[in-house]
């Protein structure tokens, strides 16, 4: 009879795992299981708060709960999301039990437009409304073998941040306070069903927002594309070849699904996006310029000077990519546009100052570190950089 | 039975050695993107334990196999001497890295002092990457059994004794010296990084650590070349990119 009752209860379990109905209103209360899954995902938050992971631009904010916005009336309209971005270079971007929906500053680095960027977020808050956290911690098998797995993935992402705090670093920190499934999830993503389950769902929303749903697939070719050409290995889903690969998949079969809609030309936001992804384009670069990641930074700078030519610290890290590239000629001329933009900027002076040194040129290089010494009169280098100067007006470096 | 069991707890002992081996890539970046980038590599002198019987001669061991093997794949080496000549240069010119007070590390000082070492190196050898080679104790895990045979990374060997119900109390390490090499570019990032064992510095027998005396843990050169080769195998793999 207990055996009965207890075959009963799992199966009763069992439906209750397939039968979850979808969180539609702010006041939505979890399940007492999954109340354990929203308190992990609310440490998390506060961890990457505390840690100051999350980007505090304003203007972008404003722009993302616009996106936001457009995307969730069909949902309920009235949804406990809250949208932040990760100060992260990886590509990823992930939605939490509890409502919170984070994009890596990597990612939206590498995205086009608007109708793109609400592709990405269509998915995630499908993966929230849903409850795939909750549906994926009922039916899990072996958490512990997965986890093990997940951790190796976070230490080598940990490690490649060129000693910044990260997010995977951050999740290996706080350990057992977090949720292996809400771990897993950033990583691996979910079961296949529920990820095609969310680009479905997604992709629908996208289309009743009035988005250019073309877009959606390319996204993910994007990030494919800019997957294979940096030949780097990417911790997280989004970085993922063979998750891109059946994200391009699931959207083509979607965009070939859909019957030609009459009306107002669909919204694609280029310019828009380009807008409110200035100054995170610039931080996000900094960042792959550390990692060694000197043709994505590149990419992302030009971005960002296309938007705003006249930002003397655009050309200041562009010399600084392009030195890291061995370009020393390109990074010169890229300094010397930071100078002329920023005539106050001291660290531009040494960069040229130490590349025309590099090059014999001791008259320029002696005019850059005077400059420099005069800006940063207090600089930790001050006794190198006057040996060098003395060396250029005796004719340069032995 | 009892030649059955040492062969399982070798046969297990190799899988779970080889099965590390093969999963582990020291790059940190794309391989050719590593071969692209990297031509000259200067050394850093090679960090070694004060209580080694000879620190100089382990130094100049160490150093010597390391330049010997990259040098061997096409790279050209700059010898620790030049990194340590203009290192002292700078940090001289810096009023020292180190508080004479206090003894405490002055980071601003040490960071540009790296930094401009760097940028001198790159000037006159036209080094774009640097190789720092130090040996640090950890722990060295092994499997509990009869015979504490090890999974560590060096050959397999006997880690320790335990006989009787204190078998089940065994740890699952103990402890060993480790040779650590990372490749980083100029910037300081790393491009390259693996550690492998040298020998076991503690073993456990019975109920508690036995302390190895440093004279046999670093006067094998058999276990400093099975290290140095060990940390150097995928930089110098055959099948690799060739410079």
């Amino acid at each position: 009879m207990v055996g009965m009752a207890a075959v009963a209860l799992a199966l009763l379990s069992g439906c209750a795992a397939t039968t979850l109905v979808p969180i539609d209103h702010a006041g939505f209360q979890p399940e007492p299981d999954e109340r354990a899954l929203w308190d992990s995902a609310e440490t998390l938050d506060k961890a990457m708060a505390e840690h100051q992971l999350i980007d505090d631009d304003p203007a972008l904010q404003a722009y993302l709960d616009g996106v936001v916005a457009r995307l969730t009336p069909p949902l309920g309209g009235d949804l406990p999301v809250r949208v932040r971005v990760l100060r992260d270079p990886y590509l990823n971007a992930f939605a939490m039990p509890n409502g919170s929906v984070y994009l890596h500053a990597g990612l939206l680095a590498r995205i086009d437009n608007e109708a793109q960027l609400a592709t990405v977020l269509g998915h995630e808050l499908v993966h929230f409304t849903e409850r795939h956290s909750l549906k994926t911690q009922r039916t899990a098998e072996n958490r512990r073998a997965v986890m093990q797995v997940v951790f190796g993935v976070l230490a080598a992402a940990a490690a490649g941040a060129s000693g910044d705090l990260n997010a995977a670093r951050l999740m290996m920190d706080l350990g057992d306070a977090i949720s292996p499934t809400v771990v897993d999830a950033q990583v691996n993503g979910y079961s296949r069903d529920l990820e095609r389950e969310a680009d479905a769902r997604g992709f629908a929303l996208v289309a009743a927002a009035g988005y250019d749903v073309a877009e959606s697939p390319k996204v993910f070719a994007h990030l494919q594309q800019d997957h294979a050409e940096a030949d780097i290995e990417e911790p997280y889903f989004f970085g993922s070849h063979p998750r891109l690969a059946e994200r391009i998949e699931s959207y083509q079969a979607l965009l070939a699904a859909r019957p030609a809609a009459p009306g107002p030309a669909p919204r694609v936001g280029r310019d828009e996006l380009a807008a409110a992804l200035s100054p995170l384009l610039l931080d996000n670069a900094r960042a792959d310029i550390r990692m060694g990641r000197t043709s994505r930074a590149l990419r992302a700078i030009d971005r960002h000077l296309a938007h705003t030519p006249a930002n003397g610290r655009a050309h200041f890290l562009r010399g600084e990519a392009l030195r890291r590239a061995g370009d020393a000629d390109a990074a010169r001329l890229a300094y010397d546009r930071a100078v002329d933009l920023d005539p106050g900027d001291a660290a531009a002076a040494r960069e040229l100052g130490l590349l025309h040194r590099a090059a014999g040129r001791h008259q320029a290089a002696r005019a850059a570190f005077a400059r420099y010494l005069e800006l940063a009169p207090a600089a930790t280098d001050r006794p190198i950089i006057e040996v060098y100067v003395r060396e250029a007006e005796q004719g340069g470096a032995p | 039975m009892r030649a059955g069991a040492h062969l399982a707890a070798l046969a297990t002992a190799v899988c779970v050695v080889a099965a590390h081996a093969e999963e582990f890539n020291p790059y940190e970046i794309p391989e050719r993107q590593f071969a692209a980038q990297v031509r000259t590599i200067a050394l850093r002198p090679v960090g070694v334990p004060s209580d080694a019987p000879d620190p100089e001669a382990l130094r100049a061991r160490i150093e010597a196999l390391i330049t010997e093997r990259v040098r061997a794949k096409g790279y050209t080496v700059i010898p620790s001497t030049a990194w340590a000549t203009v290192w002292r240069q700078m940090s001289e010119r810096l009023g020292g890295t180190y508080d004479p007070v206090t003894g405490e590390p002055r980071a601003d000082q040490f960071k540009a002092a790296f930094e401009h070492t760097t940028r001198e190196l790159e000037r006159t050898e036209g080094v774009d990457a640097l190789l720092s080679a130090f040996i640090s104790i950890g722990p060295a895990p092994f499997g509990r059994g009869l015979f504490a045979f090890s999974t560590w990374d060096q050959p397999l060997q006997f880690a320790g004794q335990t006989v009787g119900p204190e078998i089940w109390e065994a740890p699952q390490s103990v402890r060993g010296a480790y040779l650590t090499v990372v490749i980083a570019d100029l910037a300081g990032t790393k491009l390259y990084g693996v550690r492998h064992g040298i020998e076991w510095t503690a073993v456990f027998v019975a109920r508690g650590y036995e302390e190895r005396p440093p004279a046999q843990i670093y006067d094998e050169p058999a276990r400093i070349q099975a290290a140095v080769d060990g940390d150097l195998e995928r930089l110098v793999a055959a099948g690799g990119e060739e410079r």
